[in-house]
């Protein structure tokens, strides 16, 4: 029953392709599959990953998406593979599938394709690797000798450090450790050498002996220039020489499928962004000719993520999309006029069987007149866009480097500027609601009113202010007959928000954009890195000492998780692990105490997590 | 994997002639544009009927997991959430299982050293609902109130009241062979063989006439078409029918823990009348100091405790219902009684209840005290002190229990249905 919609879709495909192939993108081979609503919901908790391992998370993360709403409707899912699996819900209508290939196949897929951080993703092998990785675990799990539980308990250790696999972008050109240690090593000897010859001067002796005691502190640790991708530190053999096969083979996968997913962690946003821009500029190229019934409702799912002015400043969708735009403006410059091919059709008049059978594989001229495609083209005059330097943004950045550049002070005054628009037309909308319902009229202020017509900030923040407490009053009173406040609570939520953010940036311009970057990517993962635990070390111990280097941005680290997490690591390890960071004590009120000291968890052989500060 | 990499620009063009192929430029990384092509060939794959639910496994290995969270909740459930009630799957909030990370947080206020993992800081985006059916749940609580097997078994399986031989099936088992129709069926056979076969000797002496000579077995083996057996039908008691009376304490003094048992208890009695008779019905009547029928099942178990505690009007509207709807000549009448003990009535009124319900035969009346809500000791409230003078005749068809805590309620049901069972 599905023969016509595949059909439809493959006609839409190859005109898509004509369009996407001129416009300059160039995504990997697409395939799609259509999928019930059931299953496109238990794609979710596995990252729409075709195959993966079993493991409870998974199942945890399942339950959890369903608490949250489970009837939320999923339009598209789309991989990082070549070739690229392409999720299309089986219920949805045509219209919204034509919208979703253009978002998914020539918005992300190409993104995926083109942009440099995915380049070293993998995208060739992911499937086969995904495949490997699951049957690597079902068949550990049934193996008689090692079984299920053994499986999760090296897993719930894997996962638990599988933030830290190096996100952290490594210096490539560092020198490494082999050289470093030996320059220092050079270094100590010189410095002996001269402290023998250097006896007269107290003071020089003590300052190469201080130096020479420095350099020895340096040395005693392995690795000396601190290593990011704690996961690649445990599993090496030379490191860790504990750690079994299939253990080492199971961190090794949860590793590998990390790193993976991390390109898509670092550029969610520009991702977004460009399947935005695509899904709506894709579409009306003439290559595509989308029947003007179709027109009228494109525009509502074009608009779909930005509902609330709140979304131009938070959503990825709205947010991408605004700077894509804004690129585009700003760099893309008009051409002149080429000839493209666009197909051909002939109308005619809907007969009674044709509106019996209203459906989506009818296409309408906005009058309601059939279309017939003839299956020719014709040539159609179009004009050519240069978007050179937004294809240059799609390889070379990502969101962060997108973000600073790009989300200027041009740009993010313009979405003020917007926001505050819509705060406009909206109090018009609310005023007007209120004098209708009958409410105080002093409450209702219109835009075109004089108080409204040069409105600052302060005066919006009053307006809502006072709208806030009417609505407040109107809930307590409704028992007794009041009428309910027109707006609702949302609304107003959202208004005072986007109040906000327009007087934080004009605040400290700086400070938000840098806000607006530090909401990109993974920043809100702690950067833990291991200063100590390698061969040369010269900790007895063999203890793994890692550190977590301080943001005050974000603040110190979450203990009683922190605690199991260091557990899990000296799982891992078999040897005591140490994590260094800094902590700051409270009062029983939340309150701080004193400055932010560093701090110790140690776990070591029997166990047991013991804590306390180091200065 | 992919043969696409044969196809370069060159085919591209091929394909789409009317189209230039735009090239950003030269790219460091060998890896993607090069050997790709875009073809306008998409593959589209309808869905898949059969496809599995993938997340099946994983959320039954979460589940296993977790299950030793729901376990302590059971008394709170049996107490909020009715069993009966909601005959489909049964939401249990509980915490996902555990997964630490470091991230940046504060703990809730435990002191600034932080708690242990599970109970400092579950996250609340860890709560999640977890749907276990009615069996899962039973299962639990009687691993939670620990029911010796025999009783489990009890309630578990239906029991069987009655086999009754209805008719014939051509398979079963060797004892239920019934030997005179498998016999005629290989003689019958055995006819239509010699009609078929006129000429073959085995047949003469049928065909002859002479004295009916029926082939013996070796000359016309039984064949497995000719077998007949009895057919049986299990058929539970449909004479049966009983009406159990629950009376619930819910007094204020039953806060808590007593409840919880109480209800535990009557969960207990009912399954295990569910299971003896065909047709169970139940009337609930919870009394503070006056008495409620209560006609919801799921009203009953969400029951909370508050108010004085007099028995009497709860006896007179269990009598009253018992004349009125459920007389004694079709209906088996049980009562349960589950309180803390602690009745203002008077020792004499109750023992004059009791007596008058067995007298106007009830089957069988059960007493169950519920102990720990901070009575102390093991000796009788006043309901049941009252209850140990009973008269002899009425004393045997009464039954009483004392329990402490939820793992004692298996063993008082038993002891107060053993009684019934010496009867019976």
């Amino acid at each position: 029953m599905y023969e016509k919609l595949i059909k439809h879709i493959r006609m839409w495909d190859e005109r898509l392709t004509s369009a996407g192939v001129r416009m300059g993108l160039a995504p990997y081979p697409t395939r799609y599959e259509l999928v019930g609503d059931d299953q496109m919901v238990r794609l979710i908790p596995y990252v729409m990953l075709p195959a993966h391992y079993r493991h409870w998370s998974f199942g945890k993360r399942y339950e959890q998406q369903m608490k949250d709403g489970g009837n939320f409707h999923i339009f598209e899912a789309v991989i990082n593979s070549s070739p690229s699996f392409c999720y299309l819900g089986a219920t949805n209508r045509l219209p919204m599938q034509v919208l979703v290939m253009a978002h998914a196949k020539w918005g992300h897929v190409d993104f995926f394709a083109n942009n440099n951080t995915f380049s070293d993703s993998g995208a060739d092998s992911i499937i086969e690797r995904l495949a490997q990785n699951g049957e690597f675990v079902k068949r550990l799990t049934r193996d008689p000798a090692y079984g299920v539980d053994k499986v999760e308990w090296i897993l719930d250790a894997a996962h638990a450090l599988d933030d830290h696999v190096g996100w952290v972008p490594s210096i490539k050109d560092r020198v490494p450790d082999k050289l470093v240690r030996k320059e220092l090593e050079h270094q100590l000897v010189e410095l002996r050498q001269r402290l023998r010859q250097a006896e007269s001067s107290e003071f020089e002796s003590k300052d190469i002996q201080s130096r020479m005691d420095e350099i020895s502190a340096r040395l005693k640790r392995d690795p000396i220039n601190p290593v990011s991708d704690v996961l690649s530190f445990i599993i090496d053999e030379r490191n860790n020489p504990r750690l079994g096969d299939e253990e080492r083979g199971l961190v090794a996968i949860t590793r590998d499928q990390a790193l993976y997913l991390h390109p898509q962690a670092r550029t969610k946003f520009m991702n977004e962004g460009w399947a935005s821009y695509w899904e709506k500029n894709l579409l009306l190229q003439p290559e595509v000719s989308m029947p003007p019934s179709w027109l009228m409702e494109m525009p509502q799912y074009w608009s779909m993520h930005d509902r609330q002015a709140t979304a131009w400043y938070f959503d990825p969708y709205a947010l991408g999309l605004s700077v894509f735009e804004y690129i585009d403006r700003k760099y893309g410059f008009d051409e002149g006029e080429i000839e493209v091919d666009a197909p051909s059709y002939t109308t005619r008049e809907a007969t009674e069987a044709d509106k019996a059978e209203e459906s989506d594989f009818q296409y309408r001229t906005a009058d309601g007149k059939v279309i017939e495609w003839t299956g020719e083209t014709h040539k159609v005059k179009t004009i050519k866009r240069n978007r050179d330097k937004m294809f240059q943004v799609r390889q070379h950045h990502e969101d962060k480097s997108f973000f600073r550049e790009f989300l200027n002070e041009e740009h993010v005054q313009e979405i003020n500027l917007k926001a505050l628009d819509w705060m406009k037309r909206v109090c018009g909308i609310i005023s007007r609601q209120l004098r209708s319902s009958g409410f105080n009229p002093a409450v209702s202020f219109h835009p075109m009113d004089d108080k409204l017509s040069n409105a600052s900030l302060e005066v919006f923040n009053e307006i809502i202010e006072t709208w806030n407490n009417y609505a407040q009053q109107s809930e307590q009173m409704q028992q007794q007959g009041w009428p309910a406040f027109p707006v609702p609570a949302q609304t107003l939520q959202a208004m005072a928000t986007v109040l906000q953010l327009v007087a934080a940036y004009d605040q400290d311009k700086a400070k938000f954009r840098s806000m607006m970057i530090l909401r990109t990517g993974r920043h809100s993962i702690p950067d833990i890195e291991v200063i100590d635990g390698g061969p040369l070390s010269q900790d007895l111990t063999g203890s793994l000492t890692l550190r977590h280097v301080f943001d005050p941005t974000f603040g110190f680290l979450k203990q009683s998780e922190c605690k199991d997490t260091v557990r899990y690591a000296r799982r891992l390890w078999g040897r005591p692990v140490r994590l260094v960071t800094v902590e700051q004590a409270q009062d029983r009120w939340g309150r701080p105490i004193g400055a932010p000291r560093p701090y110790e968890y140690l776990c070591d052989e029997d166990g047991e997590v013991r804590e306390r500060y180091l200065a | 994997m992919s043969n696409d990499k044969t196809h370069d620009k060159a085919d591209v063009q091929a394909n789409l002639s009317s189209v230039t192929v735009y090239d950003p430029g030269a790219r460091p990384f060998p890896l993607t544009l090069t050997a790709r092509s875009v073809i306008a060939d998409a593959i589209v794959s309808p869905p898949d009927p059969n496809g599995g639910d993938r997340s099946e496994e994983d959320r039954k290995r979460h589940k296993d997991r977790i299950k030793d969270q729901i376990k302590p909740k059971l008394p709170e459930l049996i107490g909020g959430n009715p069993i009966f009630g909601d005959k489909g799957k049964i939401k249990v909030p509980v915490s996902g299982g555990y997964e630490p990370r470091w991230r940046y947080g504060r703990d809730p206020q435990g002191g600034g050293g932080g708690g242990s993992g599970k109970d400092a800081g579950s996250d609340p985006a860890d709560e999640i609902f977890v749907e276990i059916d009615l069996d899962e749940l039973l299962q639990m609580l009687f691993e939670e109130m620990e029911l010796p097997d025999l009783l489990k078994k009890q309630l578990a399986t239906t029991k069987v009241k009655a086999h009754k031989y209805r008719g014939i099936q051509p398979t079963g088992p060797k004892p239920r062979i019934r030997k005179g129709d498998t016999a005629r069926a290989r003689v019958r056979r055995s006819i239509g063989m010699r009609n078929a076969n006129p000429d073959d000797p085995k047949f003469a002496a049928l065909i002859a006439g002479e004295k009916k000579k029926i082939p013996s077995t070796t000359e016309v083996p039984f064949h497995k078409k000719d077998f007949r057996y009895n057919r049986v039908e299990e058929t539970l008691d449909d004479e049966s029918k009983a009406v159990i009376f629950f009376i619930l304490d819910r007094s204020g003094s039953m806060g808590g823990e007593p409840l919880m048992m109480a209800k535990a208890f009557f969960v207990l009695n009912l399954m295990f009348l569910r299971n003896k008779y065909k047709d169970v019905s139940v009337v609930m009547i919870a009394h503070d100091a006056h008495a409620f029928r209560i006609e919801d099942e799921a009203k009953w178990f969400q029951i909370e405790a508050g108010g004085g505690t007099v028995a009497l009007p709860a006896y007179q509207m269990v009598f009253d219902i018992a004349q009125a709807e459920y007389p004694s000549a079709t209906w088996n009448r049980y009562m349960f009684q589950a309180t803390d003990g602690v009745l203002f009535d008077g020792d004499q009124v109750i023992r004059d209840w009791y007596t008058k319900l067995i007298k106007t035969n009830f089957n069988y009346l059960g007493y169950l005290e519920t102990g720990g809500g901070g009575w102390g000791g093991n000796s009788w409230q006043a309901g049941g002190q009252a209850l140990l003078h009973l008269p002899e005749d009425v004393k045997k068809h009464v039954g009483m229990a004392r329990v402490d805590n939820l793992k004692q309620v298996p063993d008082a049901f038993k002891q107060i249905l053993d009684k019934d069972k010496k009867k019976s």
